[in-house]
């Protein structure tokens, strides 16, 4: 949610500023004339149809005011802008802090891990397990306390017992998660065809 | 009245703060343990501390109230991967051996080691790895 926040506020930010400097330059070109002429204010505002639209918004509040299908798209509208301009402000304000596996905290300081370094660990310690043929891994950092959670999903062939194999895998894990309090949910899968057993 | 002070002068000529001194310390000191493959700013460069316009990677040194400061160092592990907690200890050790001999210790708090990432042998050039 915040990291979708952070990239629409970028994207945002990118295009209000273009299109800004595209204004600007815009109307510093039409402040060369004066007068109601092609290159002049009022011309900018004929060429780029404001009358038209005020026109039409004038018409489309007096359908809101009225009540009915169109106030009711319009007020789902403006909750949808309403919405986008939270998710921007969680973007922009929302911390850039990461998130780590606190693995070990004393008074002499921590010890802790990104998910992407305990998730290579976890799969070279998987993918020792006999009857193992690939693995993925995520790993999820507990909010406040030491440790996290490890999804690991196993491969195994067609041969090979399910239930084997997850407790396999889990003793093999054991070396991480019993020296730095990480929980292991092992999902033993049927590989594809064509994956070589350990 | 700063003219007559002998050490009054431009703020760039000034010499690197304790914590720039202590940040770049700490991470000469991470790079010399064994095991150590580099150190890593992390995906969002978060981990950079600031030295009089350069970046120090993999460092950082924060303020803390007792007038210490807290230094984390983000590294890379070299494959196969050392006991952490002894790794961790190395680096702390040496951090602070390193901040005593330049007569910083007393001003070293906490240290946070993080294990940013795990570099396989074949990776390892002796250069350090890209943030």
């Amino acid at each position: 949610m915040i990291l979708l926040g952070r990239i629409l506020a970028r994207l945002l930010t990118f295009l209000v500023l273009v299109a800004l400097a595209i204004a600007g330059a815009a109307v510093a070109v039409f402040s060369i004339g004066g007068g109601s002429g092609t290159f002049s204010l009022p011309g900018l505002a004929e060429l780029i149809g404001l009358p038209a639209l005020r026109d039409h918004v004038g018409d489309l509040l007096g359908d809101v005011e009225a009540g009915g299908g169109i106030a009711t798209i319009t007020a789902l509208c403006a909750l949808g802008a309403v919405l986008l301009g939270l998710l921007l402000l969680i973007g922009t304000f929302a911390p850039r802090r990461e998130r780590l596996v606190v693995l070990a905290q004393d008074e002499h300081g921590r010890l802790a891990a990104r998910g992407r370094a305990i998730g290579h660990v976890a799969a070279a310690l998987a993918q020792q397990t006999r009857g193992v043929t690939a693995t993925k891994v995520k790993v999820r950092p507990r909010r406040r306390a030491r440790g996290g959670k490890l999804r690991v999903k196993a491969s195994h062939p067609r041969t090979a017992d399910p239930a084997r194999v997850r407790t396999d895998t889990q003793s093999s894990l054991e070396p991480l998660t019993g020296a730095f309090g990480l929980s292991a949910r092992v999902e033993p899968e049927r590989g594809k065809a064509g994956k070589r057993v350990q | 009245m700063d003219a007559a002070r002998p050490d009054a002068g431009p703020v760039l000529a000034a010499g690197p703060s304790s914590r720039a001194r202590l940040a770049r310390l700490a991470r000469q000191a991470a790079l010399a343990a064994p095991g150590v493959a580099g150190l890593s700013a992390g995906p969002g460069q978060l981990v950079v501390a600031a030295d009089r316009g350069e970046a120090l990677t993999g460092v950082t040194a924060e303020a803390r109230s007792d007038g210490r400061f807290d230094v984390r160092v983000a590294v890379v592990v070299c494959e196969p991967l050392p006991p952490l907690h002894d790794l961790a200890e190395r680096i702390r050790m040496r951090v602070g051996e390193t901040a005593a001999a330049h007569g910083l210790g007393e001003l070293l708090g906490p240290v946070e080691v993080s294990i940013a990432d795990v570099a396989a042998p074949a990776a390892l050039t002796g250069a350090e790895p890209a943030p």
